[in-house]
Formats: structure tokens, C-alpha cells, sequence
């Protein structure tokens, strides 16, 4: 017999981090995480983000310049109010180098290559980078610590015009080897090895109205090994593999345990901005994504451990209405659905299924009034839904939960035409219904673990935030770019006085047309 | 480029799009309480062989104790058998399973009280879906008058101030005489055993050593121990939380290859047959150590693999053990011999197997063997060389 546990009133929270990529797009709400390197590997270095979410026929059309650019950027994330398994602490170092280059018969060869350390501190149990991604195969073990990440990675583009202001392809590879290590016992090792390649074409109908198509294929591994030291034999491992929301597999190691984990997937994606049509602008996005994943433990001996099926869909469209001349009113919405599956690695049957959606969607005024600045008030509300049904044991979370997001950007002039940029915003998350069903028994893991994931999910939450980007100096320039948030749990006694901050910060030099 | 008029379209616009939003948060989902994979498990005990139909005039096997463990999820459960021979378990986790049965029985035969195990098992079942039934065959056997009564084979750690690598040769074997008669071990055989032969009649050992003696050189009394050490020297003044076996009774000697060390003063075990190493190591991870009794070691020859083959049924007494005890499915030992597995611990802690004790005769106990390893054993975390730890209930 089971019995019906069901909180009323209460909050969802789980998308924390979407706020910073948020800022990053052009339209406010826009989907997050939308680009499976940054969704699967946690990389957020902006000379990437900039490039690898956008249909590299276009880079030629839209990145017309040659240039050059050094950054360094720094991000972390400190404070109490997260998840069980997330980082205490996140410090992730990028030193990049950038360039694209106009080459004859307009084609446009661009690329990023950088040096990336991170360092977490207190990171719970997981070895996995990327644990609250909807798979629910997670190795583990008992310690909570460090780890040191060392990885290069890079990405090439090249964008070619085919047909003379009408047809444009590109492509765009990306590279990524790490590994980072954990600083206590039993010390896991975890190497990473990412590629993703993408196929763009770019059709140009009329005017400055473009449709595009990109296909983009991606495959992440990452291999966990923990060898037994030989200075620490008196100490013994104790290692859990996740399988879900409760009941983990409970290992006491004797010499190494050794996981792979291997996603890959594909997406499809069309892009649009049509003009003069109606309305005045209207911009658009569809995405596709299928991944799966296999997880398999043991070198020489492989034991599957389960697969995975992921499902995502995302749109976003804005509609642009020109009231007056330096007036524009945008409308703005956007969509997101993952549905992630996983299955017992031994029973034909399906175990896990997580599902999230959000959709979102909102008012833009863009108030132009001189050359180079601009004042654009913004606001949107979002609604979120996560539902994660452990079907082994017999759990259900549901959380639903709407946000109301403001946020005001401006654009200024500076001193001897240097230019700055800053933009203010806050989101509220805001109370829905949500239940938690459970089996009559749980276990340690549920104890531990998912109830205080739960919790947090539950929680209403306000964040803050501000953003900003000063560039000085034309062709030779440096910019600064700075992101920062604060986020406050309220009305929750589990976290209080508990927050989560949010920081990061760019520096490039940047020369243009060489 | 004429545009058009855009001034009425944004609030039909927003309106659609607010509209939509509004239905989508406004929509709650349906959710219902989704149903445990956990199943309940019957179990059946039955006996084919005649035995039980004989005696008891029934197949059905009742009050025998069921273990079932779970081999991805390491859990254990045991219960008896009801009057219809049928062990139910319930809300298990839906996994690959190993089951075993034991059970002993009294009997009379020609006014002659006589005791037999019955024992069966079961290895890497899938359990899962619907409520699962299954039904296990056992086989009677017979308790052993001689019980190896424990194996140290977990060796010791490195310890200050001598920091040496992990120690290994303070092993030891001690047998029992379990019986109300005296034994003679004269001529009997300790072996490890191989992984990996599917065969119903033999075993396959990469080490054999006799006892010495010619028929009864070697008395063991009731309630009496042999202990037969790998090194018979005092090992505390290597490692000081090892044992001192010095005064062993036998000790495994390897002339060949040279390199073994050797008691002048502790009799040797003979050498029958030694695949590998300078000493008879047993594995500190895992292996099967069998007592046996045969005419001639040498009449059933050699596997390709150059194990010596002994028959099955020449094995007194067996114990399969294992660092890992949910690794089932590497047993080298049937359910005629050994039903169960034993060990469970990390290599290199000092850590001994023991044979429970069952019952005292008197003063002196009677060790349990069910012939089924994972009842009749506990972990002891020091060696008990020549006694026996009384655990309780």
C-alpha cells in the first residue's frame, strides 16, 4: 500500500542557472540551455556561446569583419541555496583566442581556441559533471570535495557565400578534452572528450529576410575511473551508482571502479527573420534535438548500467511593430520541451522519465532616441514544469511554477565614441501546486538526496541581477563585460539566510578588420 | 519599402499570445501516483529425489530456510518454507537474483538416527515484472564428520613502523573433528579450486596438498583443531597484528620453485600438485578451499589448463569465498557443496572466516554445516587460530 504525500502552495525552482544565458540572447525569456554543448558539458565561455548557437552559413553574412580577440572570463557560483549535488563553490576559468578572416570569394574562416581550469569546491558524491540533466545513471561516492579541471578546447567555422546575396553554407566544429581530478579519497579521475560539427545554410528570399536550416551532430563522452592509491589502502571506497530517485546500487570498492558514458545525438534547426511582411520584423527559431546514452561500467569486463533517450524541442519567435521612428514594440515568446527516458539496464522496461517545459513570453519597447543609445524596458512571464517519475520505486515529483521577469536594458554612448551597455532585471518565481508521491518506504538515498532536491524545487525564489559591457576604443578595443546575480530563496526555513550568487566576468582585446 | 500598419496588430497580437499563456499555466497536469516495480517472490522447495517422499512421504520441503540475494542491490532476505513448501518474499526490488535452500533433517533408518542437509540453489534469476513464482530443487547431502572450521586467507596491512607491502603468509587453514568419533587425517587432501568449469563430476584444483601418515599417524579427536599454516613462524614480529603460528600442526611447504619458508620443527604437508607460485597462497580476494579424501590423486589426471582433477563426490568439506559476495555468479562450488558464499571484506584486514557454532555437545561445540557457506559462517576481525570465537545468538 502506498501513500499520498501532496504540498500545496508551494514553488518550483529549476532552472536556476537559464537567467545568465538569458542576457546572453537577444531576445529576453529565450531558451535556455538551448545548445547541447553548454546543456551536456556545463562550457559557458561567451567567445563559444556566441558562435556555436547560431547557423554557421549566416557567420559570413552577419560576422562580415576580420578580427582578432584575446578574453580571459572568469565564472562562478558560490552559496547554499542549490541543489544537493551541485558545487558549493564553481570557479571556471577561460583563456581564449579568437579571430575570423575574411578570405577571397567571400568566405569567412573564424575560429576560438582556449584554455580552460575550473575548480569546484565541495561537490557532493557525483562524479559526473552534469548530474541534473534529466539522466538518472550517476556514479558516485561517499565524499564531498574538490576537483581540478584542466581541458583546451576549440572551434573552427567556415562560412562561404554560394550564391550572391541569396544562398550561404557554413560549417562549425567543436573540440573539447579535459579532465579534472577529485582531491580526496577515493580520488576519481574524470576525462571528457566532446565533438560537435554542424552543417548551416542560409536562404535569403527577399531583401534583408533570411530562412535557415542547420544540422548539427553531437557526441559527448565522459569516461570516470577511480583507481585505489596505494596510500590510501587502509581507507576503503564506497561507491553509489544512481538509477533514479531512491535506491542507488551501493558498492564497497576494492580496487577501481570505471565508468563510460557516452551521449549522442543530432538536432535540426530553422532559423528565420522576415521583414516587411508581417509584422514589421518577425524572427523565429525551431529546434529538434535526439540524443541517447549508453553508460557502461568496467573496462575490460563492460557491465551496461542503463540507457537514455533525450527529446528536445524549442522555438522562439519575436515580432517586431515599428510605432514610431526610434520607437519599436516587441512581442516575444518561447518554448521549451525535454523528455528524457531511461531504461533498466538489464529488464526490457523503462524506469525513469523526466519532463520539463517552460513556456515563456513577454513585451519589449526599444526606445532609440539618438545614435547609440537606446532604452528598453521588458517584461515576461514564464511558466515551468518539472515532472520526474521514478517508475523502479515508485516516486513522482511534479513541480509547476510561473515567473514574472522585468528587466531594462540601455545602451550609452561614452567619451570619444566608446560605447557601453547595462541592463537591470529581476524574476520572481511565483507559487504553484506541486505534489510529491511516494512509495510507502524510501530509502537513504531519498532521505538524503531527493527530499532535499525537492525542497528546493518547492522553494520561491527572487532574482536579481545586472548586467553590463563597456567597450573602448573603434577598431582596437577592449571590453569589459560583467554578469552577476543574486538569488534569494524566500519564505523557505530549509534555506534560509541562503543564497546563491552568480558571477561572471570578461576581458577581451579585440582588433578589428586586419 | 511600404509597410504596413502595424497599429491595431500588436494588441490582437499580445492578446492571442497572453491568451495562450494563460491556458497553458492555467492547464494542471493530471498526475497520479505511479506504481512501484517492487513485486513479491514465492519460492517452491521441492525434493525430486525420493528423499524427502520416503521419509516424509511429501516433496514439498517445509521449514527450510530460503535466502535470496539481490545481486545489483546487495540485500539479503531469508525466511522458511510454509507447510505447502512455498517461502514468500515480499516487496523486493525487481533485480537479478541468486536463491538458495537449506534444510536439515533427522531421520531413523534401522532404529540408527541419521542427519542430512538439504540444499539447492539457484544463480542470476531475473527477477522482475509481474509477482515471480519459482520453484527450487534440492538434494540431500550429508554433514561432514571433518569441517574446515576456518580459513584465514585476508591476509594483513601494511603497519607501522615497517611499512611493508600488503602480507599474505600469515594463512592459515584450521579443521575440526565436528564428529563423536576420531578422525584420521592421514592421507586427506586440502585444495583450491579454479573458476570456470562446467562439470558435474569433478573439480578442478590449482593447488593439493596431502596430510602425511600411512593410515592413522594422524589422530583428530572430537572437538579437537589442526591448524595448517602457509608459513608456520611467528608472523606478529612482521606484521603485529598478524598471528602466531609457530606451533602450527602442519605447514604447507614449496620446494619447488625454491624460495619457501620453512619450520623445521612443524611437520610438512606433501605436495600433490602446485600450478603456480612459491607458496600454497589462497587468493586474498576469492577462491574455493575444499577437504577432501581420495585413494589415488592422480586416477582422474589433469585438465588442458594443468589443474589436478579430483572427483566431486571425494570432497568432504568446502567453503567458496568472496571479497565481492554479490558476485554470485563466480561460485566455483555447487550446491552439493557448498550452497552458499562466505567473505564479503576488503583484502588485507586481519579479517577471518569461522564456521558458527551450532550447538554444544556438552561442553563442546558442534559447528554448523548446512553445507551452505552463507549460514554457516561469520566474519571474525582477527584470527582465531586453534579456538573458536562463540559469537552467541
Amino acid at each position: 500500500m502506498e501513500y499520498y504525500r501532496k504540498y500545496r502552495k508551494k514553488t518550483t525552482l529549476w532552472i536556476i542557472g537559464t537567467v545568465m544565458v538569458l542576457l546572453m540572447s537577444n531576445l529576453p525569456g529565450s531558451n535556455p540551455y538551448q545548445d547541447p554543448v553548454s546543456f551536456y558539458t556545463g562550457i559557458q565561455l561567451n567567445d563559444l556561446s556566441q558562435q556555436i548557437h547560431i547557423n554557421p552559413g549566416w557567420l559570413v553574412y552577419t560576422d562580415n569583419e576580420s578580427y582578432v580577440r584575446y578574453s580571459s572570463q572568469a565564472n562562478s557560483a558560490f552559496g547554499d541555496f542549490k541543489r544537493y549535488l551541485d558545487p558549493g563553490r564553481v570557479s571556471d576559468s577561460y583563456w581564449s583566442a579568437s579571430g575570423a578572416k575574411i578570405l577571397a570569394g567571400n568566405t569567412l574562416f573564424s575560429g576560438t581556441f582556449a584554455y580552460r581550469y575550473q575548480n569546484i569546491k565541495e561537490k557532493a558524491w557525483t562524479h559526473n559533471r552534469q548530474p541534473y540533466k534529466g539522466m538518472p545513471f550517476v556514479m558516485a561516492d561517499s565524499s564531498i570535495g574538490g576537483f581540478d579541471l584542466n581541458g583546451l578546447l576549440w572551434q573552427v567555422n567556415i562560412s562561404k557565400e554560394l550564391w550572391k546575396d541569396r544562398l550561404y553554407q557554413g560549417i562549425s566544429i567543436f573540440y573539447n578534452v579535459d579532465e579534472e581530478y577529485k582531491d580526496i579519497f577515493p580520488r576519481p579521475r574524470v576525462k571528457h572528450r566532446d565533438l560537435s560539427i554542424s552543417l548551416g545554410s542560409g536562404f535569403i528570399p527577399y531583401g534583408d529576410s533570411r530562412l535557415g536550416l542547420t544540422l548539427q551532430y553531437f557526441s559527448f563522452q565522459e569516461l570516470m575511473i577511480t583507481s585505489k592509491y596505494s596510500l590510501d589502502q587502509a581507507k576503503t571506497p564506497l561507491f553509489f551508482k544512481l538509477r533514479g530517485l531512491d535506491t542507488p546500487l551501493i558498492f564497497r570498492g576494492q580496487t577501481s571502479e570505471e565508468r563510460l558514458m557516452t551521449i549522442e545525438g543530432f538536432s535540426v534547426s530553422l532559423d528565420g527573420f522576415l521583414r516587411a511582411v508581417f509584422p514589421d520584423q518577425l524572427t523565429f527559431q525551431i529546434t529538434y534535438e535526439n540524443a541517447i546514452a549508453d553508460n557502461v561500467d568496467g573496462g575490460s569486463y563492460p557491465i551496461e548500467q542503463g540507457g537514455w533517450r533525450s527529446e528536445r524541442y524549442f522555438y522562439s519567435a519575436g515580432l517586431f511593430f515599428n510605432l514610431a521612428v526610434p520607437v519599436d514594440l516587441v512581442f516575444f515568446s518561447s518554448g521549451t520541451l525535454h523528455k528524457h527516458n531511461a531504461d533498466h539496464p538489464d529488464f526490457d522496461v523503462e524506469i525513469y522519465e523526466q519532463i520539463t517545459r517552460r513556456l515563456s513570453g513577454g513585451v519589449k519597447l526599444d526606445f532609440r532616441p539618438r545614435n547609440a543609445f537606446s532604452f528598453s524596458p521588458c517584461l515576461y512571464v514564464s511558466s515551468h514544469t518539472l515532472k520526474r517519475t521514478d517508475k523502479f520505486n515508485g516516486i513522482l515529483d511534479y513541480f509547476p511554477g510561473t515567473a514574472i521577469s522585468a528587466e531594462i536594458r540601455t545602451t550609452f554612448p561614452l567619451i570619444k565614441g566608446n560605447s557601453g551597455q547595462i541592463n537591470f532585471g529581476t524574476d520572481r518565481m511565483i507559487v504553484s501546486e506541486s505534489a510529491v508521491l511516494l512509495p510507502r518506504e524510501v530509502g537513504f538515498y531519498y532521505q538524503t538526496v531527493t527530499r532535499f532536491d525537492e525542497d528546493y524545487f518547492e522553494t520561491e525564489f527572487q532574482d536579481f541581477r545586472i548586467n553590463s559591457r563597456i567597450a573602448l576604443g573603434k577598431r582596437k578595443r577592449v571590453i569589459l563585460e560583467a554578469d552577476y546575480h543574486h538569488i534569494v530563496p524566500i519564505g523557505a526555513s530549509n534555506f534560509d539566510k541562503k543564497n546563491r550568487d552568480l558571477l561572471s566576468l570578461a576581458l577581451s582585446f579585440e582588433q578589428l578588420g586586419l | 519599402m511600404k509597410r504596413k500598419s502595424a497599429r491595431n496588430v500588436p494588441d490582437i497580437v499580445f492578446l492571442i499570445f497572453m491568451s495562450g499563456l494563460l491556458i497553458w499555466t492555467g492547464c494542471e497536469e493530471k498526475i497520479s501516483q505511479p506504481e512501484s516495480m517492487r513485486l513479491n517472490l514465492n519460492v517452491t522447495v521441492l525434493d525430486t529425489t525420493g528423499f524427502s517422499f520416503d521419509q516424509f512421504n511429501k516433496i514439498f520441503v517445509d521449514s527450510a530456510t530460503v535466502f535470496i540475494n539481490s545481486i545489483s542491490y546487495y540485500n539479503f532476505y531469508d525466511t522458511l518454507s510454509d507447510s505447502l513448501g512455498v517461502a514468500n518474499f515480499e516487496a523486493i526490488l525487481p533485480d537479478r537474483y541468486n536463491i538458495s535452500v537449506t534444510k536439515r533433517v533427522m531421520f531413523k533408518y534401522e532404529d540408527v538416527l541419521i542427519e542430512k542437509i538439504l540444499n539447492g540453489q539457484l544463480t542470476d534469476i531475473e527477477i522482475f515484472g509481474e509477482d515471480f513464482n519459482t520453484n527450487i530443487y534440492v538434494e540431500p547431502s550429508v554433514a561432514g564428520q571433518l569441517v574446515l572450521s576456518e580459513i584465514y586467507y585476508n591476509g594483513s596491512p601494511p603497519q607501522s613502523p615497517y611499512y611493508i607491502p600488503q602480507y599474505f603468509h600469515d594463512q592459515f587453514t584450521e579443521i575440526y573433528n565436528n564428529s563423536d568419533e576420531v578422525v584420521y587425517l592421514d592421507s586427506l587432501i586440502i585444495a583450491d579450486l579454479d573458476y570456470g568449469h562446467a562439470d558435474e563430476d569433478y573439480i578442478y584444483s590449482i593447488h593439493a596438498y596431502m596430510f602425511p601418515g600411512s593410515g592413522k599417524d594422524y589422530p583428530l579427536n572430537p572437538g579437537e583443531f589442526v591448524i595448517i599454516a602457509q608459513d608456520a613462524i611467528d608472523h606478529t614480529v612482521v606484521v603485529p597484528s598478524s598471528v602466531d603460528l609457530h606451533d602450527a600442526d602442519f605447514e604447507y611447504f614449496v620446494s619447488n620453485p625454491p624460495g619457501d619458508q620453512n619450520n623445521p620443527d612443524v611437520t610438512d604437508m606433501i605436495q600433490i600438485h602446485h600450478k603456480y607460485g612459491v607458496d600454497f597462497l589462497y587468493s586474498v580476494f576469492n577462491d574455493a578451499v575444499v577437504l577432501l579424501k581420495v585413494t589415488d590423486p592422480y586416477v582422474c589426471g589433469y585438465s588442458e589448463f594443468d589443474c589436478l582433477k579430483f572427483p566431486k563426490s571425494a570432497v568432504l568439506d568446502g567453503v567458496d569465498y568472496r571479497d565481492n559476495l554479490a558476485e554470485v555468479e563466480y561460485k566455483r562450488l555447487d550446491s552439493s557443496i557448498d550452497a552458499g558464499l562466505t567473505g564479503g571484506f576488503d583484502s588485507y584486514k586481519n579479517k577471518s572466516i569461522q564456521r558458527r557454532i551450532d550447538f554444544y555437545k556438552g561442553v563442546r561445540p558442534i559447528l554448523m554445516d548446512n553445507n551452505n557457506s552463507s549460514i554457516d559462517f561469520i566474519v571474525l576481525d582477527h584470527p582465531t587460530p586453534g579456538y573458536i570465537f562463540d559469537q552467541g545468538k
